[in-house]
């Protein structure tokens, strides 16, 4: 079963892309996913600093741009529990 | 999920909420909202919170909002009126009158600039009232004054109040002015964000440098609320349900007697005095007042009759008082009252209380009284005036208390019909009905009650103000409003019928009547009439069952029509076949 913080993460992807589908959350990133433009990282980042606490400078954002790198970011923040 | 724009123990959207609920699937079928967004600034946040909270206020509608280029404020209001939209949020930020004071210019703040700062922003004032002016005559507009601090430009410092300062607010207020009786444009206050948010707490720099955005989340959230609600105006409620130990005076009446409870200054309980006071303005705007209170009555009678009270007995219609349950308490009341519990705010200072009730009825609005916390009362106050609020007090506003009282003791609301020989009753009580023909395009009590009514309501069709000048000025037309009295006093116009004509048959759009008129058969005078007058073969009712309109839909039955359908026919012979008696004088107005 997912973590709580897992499962928060996820609800932030699918909020700036409803399109996605549940299995391709955790595979996404700006390569596959053709909505990942700026605003949408924006969105994306403006969302996850809301809802993990935490600040994200903007050139962090942009080079955060998978599922993945962003998940090892928030676990190297300690905000993957 | 209704989300009301309550200051005190309200709970905002967060950005995930709000996207969550923008991408709820909508049914393509439903009918668009479409708002256009003027601003100078990015809106990208500010815009998914408006959509979101305006969105739970039209669940049955897909609000869409538009916004227009960066840094073109002017342009944007202008680019508007290239399509139809139901409504123009229009946001003023500083950097919109003149660049120079936004971050992103580049020029100096030398002392020959703030001189030419006030020219510039004068003329683009007048540009802005002239754009807001033409694009009002076909749209409602909300209009936000500038929330964002000034940096400081002035060499003065900027505790002092500056001359420069005061020139930049007196143009913003020479907009304020202009348009402050206008019934097309809606302003908000400055001074309502000023008691929220201090000017730091709702920039944020570093957004606005990264991407064009300059607020904070949580500001964004409160003021896409904000205009929301100014938006899509909620109604007003009408009636609030009060305890009394703890909340209409300080102390338990049982405990201390009448001459121990306190609401004044001197006893510390000054709180209790100023809720009173303001549930005596309520209820001289209208509002029903009522008691729910775990008591005995004689205690509450002796209580009620001191003299320096300011709440007095006579403004509360039904007293609620014994040591049954509150819900029950309520039910009474809001069946006295006949009207919806989504209309209705109940105020008590026991949490248990408040949760009691809130199982029972889930659409109430329940609100703590700050009994301990008195420093709480403003926000509280404030609270009640924003459910309560309305642009304007009507004549119908001023005796609507007294006529429900006086219904309640004379018509059996939802009781037993047997109780009162209906017949002898309404052949006895000399009711008349005036029927008014013209002017409702500019008739706000008719355009109150079509926006207002959910039970004695066709379809649940509300309009805005473009959409019902629309409707009364499109070809056919038939609009009548009804006011009505009788020996009991008057209710003011409590129906407004809205259709238009073709070849001896009325489609009727819109039928609305008050909960207050039920009971008077004042809706088959009404049809009777529109025989008569347009002599008429046949009316069409465009119908929709919603979740509160059981009433008309009891009336349709009368005539035997099948409410699972979306056009009700009611041929003429059988109308009057079907009409009960009738004993209203009848008066056209006009």
């Amino acid at each position: 079963m997912a973590s709580e913080s897992v499962e928060r993460l996820n609800r932030c992807f699918v909020a700036v892309f409803p399109g996605i589908g549940q299995n391709e959350i955790e595979t996404a990133s700006t390569d596959n996913t053709q909505e990942w433009d700026s605003i949408a990282t924006v969105m994306l980042f403006s969302l996850i600093s809301q809802e993990f606490g935490i600040k994200i400078l903007p050139q962090q954002m942009f080079e955060l741009k998978s599922y993945s790198a962003i998940h090892a970011f928030l676990t190297e923040q300690g905000k993957m529990i | 999920m209704s989300i009301r724009l309550n200051t005190y123990e309200r709970k905002y959207l967060t950005l995930l909420e709000a996207l969550e609920i923008i991408n709820r699937k909508k049914e393509e079928t439903q009918r668009e909202f479409p708002v256009f967004y003027a601003a100078g600034y990015t809106p990208l946040h500010l815009l998914s919170f408006t959509q979101a909270y305006l969105q739970t206020s039209i669940p049955h509608e897909r609000v869409i909002i538009k916004s227009g280029l960066f840094n073109d404020l002017i342009g944007n209001i202008s680019m508007s009126k290239r399509e139809e939209y139901r409504h123009l949020l229009i946001h003023i930020e500083w950097p919109d009158l003149d660049p120079r004071l936004g971050l992103r210019s580049s020029s100096g703040w030398d002392l020959s600039m703030l001189t030419d700062v006030i020219e510039t922003i004068e003329k683009k004032t007048h540009a802005l009232i002239a754009e807001v002016e033409s694009a009002a005559a076909s749209v409602p507009i909300t209009l936000c004054f500038p929330t964002l601090p000034i940096f400081p430009m002035s060499y003065q410092p900027p505790h002092l109040q500056q001359a420069l300062r005061l020139k930049m607010d007196g143009l913003m207020h020479r907009i304020q002015q202009r348009f402050i009786d206008s019934s097309r444009v809606q302003m908000i206050d400055p001074y309502w964000l000023d008691l929220h948010y201090t000017g730091y707490d709702r920039y944020d720099a570093e957004s606005e440098i990264s991407f064009g955005f300059p607020f904070t989340l949580p500001f964004a959230s409160f003021l896409g609320a904000l205009f929301a609600d100014t938006i899509r105006v909620p109604a007003p409620k009408k009636g609030l349900i009060t305890d009394l130990d703890g909340t209409l005076w300080s102390g338990i009446l049982g405990d201390v007697g009448e001459e121990g409870i306190q609401w004044s200054l001197d006893h510390h309980a000054m709180h209790h005095g100023l809720y009173q006071r303001l549930l005596l303005s309520l209820s001289e705007t209208g509002a029903l007042i009522a008691v729910a209170s775990k008591n005995d009555m004689p205690n509450v009678e002796k209580a009620f009759q001191r003299q320096d009270l300011i709440f007095t007995k006579d403004k509360a219609f039904p007293m609620q008082v014994h040591w049954n349950p509150k819900s029950l308490s309520v039910r009474e009341i809001l069946r006295t009252w006949n009207i919806g519990e989504d209309s209705v705010v109940f105020i008590d200072d026991s949490p248990l209380e408040l949760e009691e009730v809130k199982r029972h009825f889930p659409k109430l609005t329940c609100l703590r009284f700050p009994k301990e916390e008195p420093k709480q009362i403003l926000p509280f106050l404030h609270t009640l005036r924003q459910l309560f609020g309305k642009r304007q007090v009507t004549e119908e506003d001023k005796y609507r208390a007294e006529s429900i009282r006086a219904s309640s003791e004379v018509f059996q609301v939802d009781g037993p019909e047997e109780t009162v020989d209906q017949e002898a009753l309404l052949s006895s009580i000399q009711s008349k009905i005036e029927i008014y023909t013209k002017g409702l395009k500019t008739d706000t009590r008719a355009f109150e009650l079509v926006n207002k009514t959910n039970q004695f309501n066709l379809n649940g069709e509300r309009y805005s103000q473009s959409a019902w000048d629309e409707m009364c000025e499109s070809p056919n037309f038939v609009g009548v409003a009804l006011g009505y009295k009788d020996k009991f006093g008057p209710l003011g116009k409590i129906l407004v019928l809205l259709g238009e004509v073709e070849d001896g048959a009325l489609n009727v759009r819109s039928l609305v009547m008050s909960c207050r008129a039920f009971s008077r058969r004042v809706e088959h005078r009404c049809l009777q009439w529109l025989f008569e007058n347009y002599d008429l073969r046949e009316m069409r009712f465009h119908f929709r069952p919603t979740e509160k309109n059981g009433p008309i839909q009891t009336f349709f039955k009368e005539y035997e029509m099948n409410t699972e359908d979306s056009l009700l026919v009611l041929k003429r012979d059988d109308f009057y076949e079907k009409v009960p008696e009738l004993y209203h004088a009848v008066e056209v107005k006009d």
